[in-house]
């Protein structure tokens, strides 16, 4: 073993910003990897808020609802004793944001103010304007700047993470790099290597995500034997404004205000949406759903604009868009209640959403998904032990994960405003994780040989060397494209077997083609298709976890939706009454063949599925989720 | 409205070559923004002339205009490329890379120089640690949070060292960013106690007093910082805290 | 883990910003004071030959303390030398970019600089043209202050070098205030910028019509017509008598 022990982080992120505050607070450096300055993170483009229970609003929130409504929120599939941390220790994280000096929003008095956020009953989220991401982000960053500028963090920012370099016993030992300058490949030795690199969503082409959001990190772990888990569960936000580039948020509260969901009667109407009267104007949530009308939680919005547009062909033009009307609203109304949303529909749309119909579609958002993590389990308190070599360690001895790119904390679907909470959280878990496993290294931890690590160089190198090489013909950008249509066609918020079973034939190609590609640009410095291309081999095999994730999984649950197998809640029937009574046991029979979790091996031959129990021991599923 | 997109970019392979200029045309559809229309011409790279050439290379991430990283120069004004609609830009549109920057390629350029001067005003709260001291941080009235905000949604993006004539190659001059952000940690209740370190470091060759007063910073921030409210506050807090050197201390 | 907080300021550093700040207090006192007393003492020969020498008299009687060189060059010569020689490396550190940003700040920040760099051009021609100090260039006579001026003013080149040089100066020295209020932090918002900004463009049209209008006069004095007799006037009237001036 090195003199002192070396963690390595990739990603600077929240997750990863935290765990290096963790690692270096406990004494050990960190060499922090980020694909581009960690201040750029895509942390920072969460703009609701954080989840604590502080209970300054005198609604009498406890920590024990917000545990209930994170575990219930994602359909009972998210291990539970983690949650309980997370719930339990939300104050704090919060509380040490407020001390980094976080510019929370604040009452008259000056304390930090809360508001109310889907899936619960209590305001108990903290924000920053609408921010809140990039606040806590620039704050982490911060920190760790301080530590940097103490000489505990060498940062390499616009570098690449390649892969583990792993010993014979499967053991990671470091990991080897990309300089994206000049492309060169350079390894680097460490005790411990904590990925937080965040989400996957850029497979599907456009969504909610940043431009580096490739999931690429994880998918590279992964073929070097971490076991990914519960892929098939993704977010769709039901009111994304679809781009070019990306489709951006619109956030939740325009429905909340009052925004108004729909499409022209008639199949192909081109008319100017201002002009179509308004009995031409189907209204369908208000149809279909009377009671919660437009303010029908995300998943059943999703589903029903992607039935309106996919089956019933009425999306405005025939396209993949449906309206988000606040026209009849008056502006000054909107200027206050939902200002800074309509300003970034007026800067990315150049269109006034107070004279003119928003044009929305639903948007891949998060991945409730990613690299299986464990746990170690606290008999006495039911939750997990604060501190643990276990926790957040995946399945290869040494390698942590932490935030979106772990599968923990959110099951089947993630709360608002829970996400900027357990990326911080998990951060934190999994850096005095990896201290704590770096301590048990006994000293027959001996010195890996340098030839270990050029022999992992010297692959990534001839990985590198056959993308430049190939002459195949096919343009990486294209084939993500490629990916991503298909992805939205067949993996998205409406699944079905055959559907899926065509997106596996499609990924299927797709995979063989990505390796058969021709760059255009031939450089060796700073060349960003190379890098690309590389990152379209991983989100191809990524995008194939998710598909077969998907098509093994027979049951609606959270964010997984296949028509055929759904379990309908019978209408204006509760607890005691039979139609309910049956309901209920159809449901928990459903529960003992599907409440587990999906975990994938990679495999020469593709994706291996298995199913792992969920530690169901806080809450057990003895009431089906309900929001009526 | 235009059947085309017409670009004139300003190329270079690395950061020794020389500059040149490069024509791109492209369908028009509505909607486009600079980075999805550099997105397009990557996976269609092709000039004006018909010549199949090097995708462009630029750096973009959030898209939505929070992470600063994809700034430039589009007809003559810096700002981020995610948030500059094509259909509200003269064509043919002009991009260049920022020019007070080290350049990479293309449009990339290396803003290290800023992240290297937060780290020389130490524009943070000191702390003892990450760990919960069962503690917030004191009270913060609700109009000076508001103003802190506005500081605190600085995202490094370069705009305004770009257009400041004091920020160059040649100068030592920091730049208007880092010193909001000295102000921002300055006005923090308990990030204020280290607001010695912060001033002095702003004092040296390169601090506050090269500031001009041109105010381009504040005429080119996308993200509307008062910037030059935070050169003016620096300026009098500089002069106390150096009166207070020379004779309290 | 190093003590990151551990204050990196260094006495050159701290020299540095008392460098500066002296140059921008200089540019104010005792730099700007000069200008104003200078402008409304060459204002007055728009009342005439008679009240132009008294206000000459006012500031030269100093020397029956005999202090007037000792006041000339401490206050006011190593004053400008040294405005001017910090002023100079600071406009070798600016690259203005008024092409591309037209702003109004900015064009005031590229004059400022420039306005700057004329004026010394324009003092050193000014000491070598009119002033005592500098051998051989001493037509200027405080005992016959009006007639001595109007002649040193004749030919075209004095009056589009004055014209140019008050010109630089004023501004200089206008837009000065304004910077130097905001850069000891006395205006912070833009409100108040804004309103300052009024206050500076006031006092420098004033100073500039000061300037411009006793250059008017004096082009279009003749010197034979002045009687010295309103001459002597000015100086009978002046609080210490005519012996008192230097020789």
């Amino acid at each position: 073993m090195a003199a002192k022990p070396r963690i390595i982080i990739v990603g600077g992120g929240l997750g990863g910003l935290w765990a290096t505050m963790r690692v270096v607070e406990r004494g050990f450096n960190v060499d922090l990897f980020s694909l581009f300055p960690v201040k750029r993170s895509h942390s920072c483009c969460a703009q609701g808020g954080i989840n604590a229970v502080l209970d300054v609003k005198g609604q009498n929130d406890s920590i024990h609802q917000h545990i209930v409504d994170t575990i219930k929120g994602g359909d009972y599939l998210a291990d539970q004793p983690p949650i309980r941390n997370l719930c339990d220790e939300a104050p704090g994280v919060i509380r040490t944001f407020d001390r980094m000096g976080v510019t929370f929003s604040r009452t008259p008095e000056g304390i930090m103010d809360q508001r109310l956020f889907g899936g619960v009953k209590n305001k108990r989220t903290a924000f920053a304007g609408a921010t809140t991401g990039q606040q806590l982000l620039y704050a982490s960053d911060e920190q760790v700047r301080r530590y940097e500028a103490g000489g505990a963090v060498t940062k390499y920012e616009s570098w690449d993470f390649l892969s583990l370099v792993l010993d014979e016993n499967g053991v990671c030992r470091g990991t080897t790099a990309m300089d994206l300058s000049n492309m060169q490949v350079r390894e680097f030795r460490a005790d411990a290597v904590i990925v937080a690199t965040g989400g996957l969503a850029l497979i599907y082409g456009r969504s909610t995500m940043s431009s580096n959001s490739t999931g690429a990190p994880a998918a590279r772990v992964f073929q070097q034997g971490a076991k990914f888990a519960n892929g098939e569960f993704i977010q769709f936000h039901p009111t994304g404004m679809p781009g070019h580039d990306k489709n951006r948020l619109m956030s939740e509260a325009c429905r909340g205000e009052g925004g108004r969901i729909w499409v022209p009667r008639k199949e192909g109407d081109t008319r100017d949406p201002l002009e179509i009267p308004e009995d031409e104007r189907f209204y369908f949530l208000e149809e279909w759903y009377p009671a919660y009308g437009n303010t029908v939680p995300r998943d059943v919005a999703s589903r029903a604009i992607c039935r309106v547009v996919r089956h019933m062909k009425l999306g405005i033009g025939g396209k993949d868009l449906v309206y988000l009307d606040l026209t009849h609203l008056p502006r000054e109304f909107l200027e206050t209640k939902l200002g800074g949303i309509l300003e970034m529909y007026r800067t990315f749309f150049g269109e006034d959403p107070c004279e003119r119909p928003m044009q929305i579609f639903p948007a891949t958002h998060y991945s409730m998904g990613g690299i299986w993590v464990d746990f170690e389990k606290d008999e006495q308190t039911g939750g997990m032990v604060s501190v643990h070599a276990r926790n957040h360690a995946t399945s290869i001895p040494g390698l942590y994960a932490a935030g979106e790119c772990d599968f923990a904390y959110h099951g089947a679907n993630r709360l608002g405003a829970n996400s900027l909470l357990s990326a911080s959280f998990s951060g934190q878990v999994a850096g005095d994780a990896a201290v704590a496993y770096v301590k048990g290294l006994g000293k027959d931890n001996a010195e890996l040989p340098q030839s270990v690590y050029d022999s992992e160089r010297k692959k990534q190198e001839e990985v590198n060397q056959a993308v430049m090489t190939s002459d195949g013909g096919e343009n990486p950008f294209a084939l993500h494209r490629e990916l991503g249509d298909l992805m939205r066609e067949d993996v998205f918020v409406e699944r079905s077997n055959e559907g899926l079973d065509r997106a596996l034939d499609g990924i299927g190609k797709l995979k063989e083609r990505s390796h058969r590609v021709s760059l255009d640009d031939q450089s060796s410095w700073s060349n960003q298709s190379l890098s690309w291309a590389r990152q379209v081999q991983d989100m191809i095999l990524l995008g194939e976890v998710i598909a077969k994730c998907a098509r093994m999984r027979d049951e609606c649950r959270g964010s997984h939706y296949k028509a055929e197998f759904e379990l309908k809640i019978p209408e204006g029937k509760f607890e005691g009454d039979p139609e309910y009574a049956e309901y209920k046991a159809k449901w928990k029979a459903n529960n003992d063949k599907w409440l587990k979790h999906t975990i994938v091996t990679h495999t020469a031959d593709g994706p291996q599925v298995d199913y792992k129990p969920v530690d169901l021991s806080v809450l057990p599923p003895d009431k089906p989720r309900d929001y009526r | 409205m235009s059947k085309e997109i017409v670009f004139k970019i300003r190329r270079q392979d690395g950061p020794s070559t020389s500059a040149y200029w490069e024509e791109f045309r492209m369908p028009h559809s509505p909607g486009h923004n600079v980075v999805s229309a550099l997105m397009y011409l990557r996976e269609h790279p092709v000039n004006s002339r018909g010549e199949k050439v090097q995708p462009i290379v630029w750096d973009s991430n959030c898209m939505e205009e929070v992470c600063g990283a994809c700034s430039m120069i589009i007809n003559d004004v810096p700002r981020q490329a995610c948030a500059a609609l094509i259909d509200e830009l003269e064509q043919p549109i002009v991009l260049e890379p920022l020019s007070k920057f080290p350049l990479i390629r293309d449009l990339m350029v290396d803003r290290q120089k800023m992240f290297d001067a937060l780290l020389k005003v130490k524009a943070w709260v000191p702390m003892d640690g990450s760990w919960d001291i069962h503690r917030h941080a004191p009270l913060i009235a609700p109009d000076d949070q508001s103003i802190r905000y506005l500081f605190s949604r600085c995202m490094t993006c370069g705009c305004c060292m770009e257009a400041c004539p004091q920020f160059h190659e040649n100068s030592a001059f920091i730049g208007p960013a880092p010193i909001g952000q000295v102000d921002l940690h300055n006005s923090h209740p308990t990030g204020k106690y280290a607001r010695e370190g912060r001033l002095h470091a702003v004092m040296g060759d390169g601090g506050i007093t090269d500031c001009g007063n041109a105010q381009n910073c504040v005429q080119v921030c996308p993200k509307d910082i008062p910037l030059t409210d935070a050169i003016a506050r620096i300026g009098r807090q500089t002069t106390a805290q150096w009166l207070r050197d020379l004779f309290v201390k | 883990m190093a003590d990151v907080t551990a204050d990196t300021g260094a006495l050159s550093d701290r020299y540095h910003f008392l460098l500066r700040r002296l140059h921008s207090l200089s540019g104010i006192i005792p730099v700007g004071v000069f200008i104003c007393i200078h402008l409304t003492v060459n204002a007055s020969i728009l009342a005439g030959p008679r009240a132009f020498q008294f206000a000459v008299d006012q500031i030269h009687n100093i020397n029956n303390l005999g202090i007037l060189k000792t006041v000339e060059v401490v206050f006011i010569l190593i004053p400008i030398a040294f405005h001017a020689i910090v002023g100079i490396i600071i406009w070798l550190t600016s690259q203005p970019n008024v092409t591309r940003y037209r702003y109004g700040g900015n064009i005031r920040y590229t004059l400022q600089r420039w306005t700057g760099i004329l004026a010394i051009l324009f003092i050193l021609l000014h000491l070598r043209h009119i002033h005592w100090i500098i051998p051989g260039g001493a037509e200027f006579d405080p005992h016959d202050a009006a007639t001595s001026t109007v002649r040193a003013m004749v030919g075209a080149w004095a009056g589009i070098m004055y014209t140019i040089g008050v010109l630089c100066a004023v501004f200089h020295l206008a837009n000065g205030v304004w910077t130097f209020l905001i850069t000891w932090g006395v205006t912070i918002g833009p409100a108040a910028q804004r309103r300052s900004g009024y206050v500076c463009a006031i006092i420098g049209i004033i100073l500039g019509l000061f300037g411009i209008g006793s250059l008017i006069t004096l082009k279009t004095m003749d010197a034979s017509a002045i009687s010295p007799a309103a001459v002597e006037q000015g100086h009978t009237t002046a609080l210490y008598h005519r012996a008192d001036l230097p020789t």
